[in-house]
């Protein structure tokens, strides 16, 4: 046994040595041992160009792929599908991801090799696509092909694997996004660091200005987690649709609550927390349940983002949709924390207002929430909210939680100068000779453009009085 | 990037003796790429000459074992022809048909020819041999990968056996370097075949060796060799590997 234990040392393996033959590949910018360079791919002073190059072919298949699942010029999104009773497992409706093709990325005279490519969201997609927008959200993964090209295995940018591109769609500043998230960072929130590139893209027809992007890390790629969190190894979701309500345990499954990290880790975790907040003692000894709510999930952190989403009025998420936030199991403490994503409705009333109040923002007492009972358990809809703000400890942290976030990060001054500062930096990208062009762009002209400045900073100027006049 | 671990080839060596005596060990295949292995390449085959022993047939069977010779990593038939146009010229041809393990998606098949030219002279009790190969092979199809990979290669051997008196085992050395170019197709997307061509110096193999005449029965032959992989070459993707082969072979002499 020795003597076969020798010779079976004689094996080795090792990962591949990645870069042969890549000219501009280097450790710092390429490897997967690079340091996430933050300062320069987010770089807050800096609307930086991106030069995207695909092969004609690869552009077809990706546009043929595109028209297949979502049709263009077939008119705007199909009307939403009116809720019927509810289910016991209902299902959800999966759309299959856009397709990855290769193509080359060039940022400062650098190359990165044959770079994944995706199209990328929900009615950010759709929408633009069917009425002939080409501005469509994108998604890079940088060492998606390295089966196909061994030579680009662990390919990163600066540190990145993989890297969300927002178009800014419903967002006639094109800086909800960039602000929103510099906020919650601000605030003590997880969020992902954005940053606005200029998007050129030869599909072999000569670079083609494509627009003003906000780019974004991806929350379950590793440098996010381990700066924010410190570990990038818990589980981390994207929930979405029934069970992302948190109303009902029996719609706790795999395919509400997608796990990034861990795709076969089970679902303990979030099955724990729906129970602990559904749970009876709510009624019969509170201390009780919110010990258990806290021993499995970060309330402190979701009451902040709750108060900082609602004083900032963002209606696509939790309350309104299930969706556009990630939960992210931290290492260290075993809990669930919220991760809130895709902020390009914030600061706004919602789509609805008037026409379809179930589609309005959020009022500060969740007057407007819905909270009519549904499904076998009975229990509203929005749990993790209603139940959370009935409970008067936890009110309580809410609402100081408002006062800190308006005298804070959301006081007139701050986010006037943000405002001002992004609005700045952008404009001479977005409107202009080296502005956005038509078929490119959501801002129908340019004073569009302009009055959203001034619009941002009475919004702001309202909610302020609103936040204090609620808290009065 | 990489820590490179080298190897004590007289430990390999010693190991890969005993390994002969024993039951291969099967171990778990992994993922990442093999920079270095013990290999055993076994071999037995017929033979038959003709015409004045100018012309011979030949037929084996031959069977490889990668992963430190506790896997099969391929096995093929084999089959020879070759012609003494003069005392030192001998030209050959050769067919191999070759089942490459693909574990999970079963074996390849692989179709292999080659044309070969060789020139030996003596200097006194030394032999001297140059060999020039010319290789095509074809991989076909298989499980659901629905095209064919074509590789020609050319192969430069040159070998060297001193023949002792009262010494039944003479032993040799040989050096053999591959240039290959390489045709093949990549699937970035399904609907997409991507032609890439590669080429260039792929790989240096080294061996020494003996072999033992049975009369009238036959040749058995030993020998230990190392495949040393070019980082350059655009397969070994900059993480060139290295290999420790021992190999057997028994030939009936017909």
């Amino acid at each position: 046994m020795v003597l076969i234990s020798i010779h079976v040392s004689c094996e080795k393996e090792a990962p591949i040595n990645a870069g042969a033959g890549l000219e501009d590949w280097s450790e710092d910018s390429h490897s997967y041992l690079a340091e996430p360079d933050y300062a320069r791919v987010f770089n807050p002073n800096e609307v930086q160009r991106l030069d995207i190059v695909i092969e004609s072919e690869y552009w077809q298949a990706m546009q043929d792929d595109l028209n297949e699942k979502y049709g263009r010029n077939s008119g705007p999104n199909p009307p939403p599908v009116k809720k019927s009773a509810p289910k016991l497992l209902p299902a959800i409706p999966q759309k299959e991801n856009p397709v990855y093709v290769p193509c080359q990325i060039f940022h400062e005279g650098k190359q990165w090799y044959d770079v994944a490519i995706r199209y990328k969201g929900n009615s950010s997609l759709s929408s633009p696509y069917r009425t002939g927008i080409d501005k469509l959200p994108f998604r890079l993964e940088f060492d998606h092909f390295e089966n196909e090209n061994p030579s680009i295995s662990g390919q990163t940018f600066y540190g990145f694997s993989q890297l969300s591109f927002a178009n800014g769609f419903k967002d006639i500043s094109l800086i909800h996004e960039k602000v929103a998230t510099d906020v919650y960072r601000d605030f003590g929130i997880p969020a992902t660091h954005s940053a606005f590139y200029r998007i050129y893209v030869d599909y072999g027809e000569g670079s083609v200005y494509f627009g003003l992007y906000t780019m974004l890390e991806v929350v379950f790629d590793g440098p996010m987690l381990l700066k924010q969190f410190n570990n990038e190894t818990g589980n981390c979701y994207k929930p979405e649709g029934p069970g992302a309500q948190f109303n009902n345990p029996a719609f706790v499954n795999s395919l509400s609550f997608n796990n990034k990290t861990n795709p076969d880790a089970g679902l303990s975790d979030v099955k724990a927390m729906t129970q602990a907040l559904l749970s009876e003692s709510r009624i019969q000894n509170s201390e009780k349940w919110r010990d258990d709510l806290e021993s499995i999930f970060n309330v402190d952190l979701f009451l902040k983002w709750l108060a900082a989403n609602t004083t900032m009025r963002n209606w696509d998420t939790y309350g309104r949709m299930s969706h556009n936030f990630y939960l992210y199991n931290t290492p260290s403490s075993g809990l669930l924390t919220w991760i809130p994503w895709d902020n390009n409705e914030t600061f706004a009333d919602g789509p609805g207002e008037m026409a379809k109040p179930d589609k309005a923002a959020l009022d500060f007492d969740f007057s407007n929430l819905a909270t009519l009972p549904e499904g076998p358990g009975a229990t509203p809809p929005w749990p993790l909210i209603s139940f959370l703000y009935e409970d008067p400890v936890y009110k309580q942290k809410y609402n100081g939680y408002i006062e800190e976030f308006i005298q804070g990060p959301f006081s007139v001054s701050v986010m006037s100068g943000r405002f001002n500062e992004a609005h700045q930096m952008i404009l001479p990208y977005v409107i202009g000779p080296d502005g956005e062009k038509e078929g490119y762009t959501f801002i129908p002209t340019t004073s569009d453009f302009e009055n959203s400045l001034p619009l941002l900073i009475d919004f702001v100027t309202t909610r302020f009085s609103e936040a204090v006049d609620y808290l009065e | 990037m990489i820590k490179y671990i080298g190897l004590s080839n007289a430990r390999c060596i010693v190991s890969s003796l005993i390994l002969l005596l024993i039951i291969p060990v099967y171990l778990s295949g992994q993922d990442s790429v093999r920079i270095s292995d013990f290999e055993s390449w076994n071999e037995i085959g017929l033979e038959k000459r003709m015409l004045n022993k100018k012309l011979k047939l030949n037929f084996a069977l031959e069977m490889r074992l990668d992963e430190n010779a506790s896997h099969i990593n391929n096995y093929f038939t084999n089959l020879g022809i070759s012609y003494k146009l003069h005392d030192q010229v001998v030209i050959g041809l050769g067919y191999r048909y070759i089942k490459d393990n693909k574990d999970e998606d079963g074996y390849q098949n692989i179709h292999r020819l080659n044309l070969d030219l060789r020139y030996n002279h003596k200097v006194e009790r030394l032999k001297l041999g140059y060999k020039i190969r010319l290789q095509h092979k074809k991989e076909m199809p298989y499980h659901d990968v629905n095209r064919s990979d074509l590789t020609d290669k050319v192969r430069f051997r040159g070998k060297a056996e001193y023949d002792f008196r009262n010494w039944k085992l003479d032993p040799y050395i040989s050096g053999e370097m591959f240039y290959s170019r390489e045709k093949f197709i990549v699937k970035y997307i399904e609907s997409i075949d991507e032609l890439q061509e590669i080429s260039g110096f792929e790989k240096l193999r080294v061996t020494v060796g003996t072999s033992y005449n049975i009369k009238k029965v036959g040749e058995i032959g030993i020998y230990y060799r190392i495949e040393q992989e070019f980082s350059a070459y655009p397969k070994v993707y900059n993480t060139p590997g290295t290999y420790y082969i021992v190999g057997a072979n028994f030939i009936f002499k017909l």
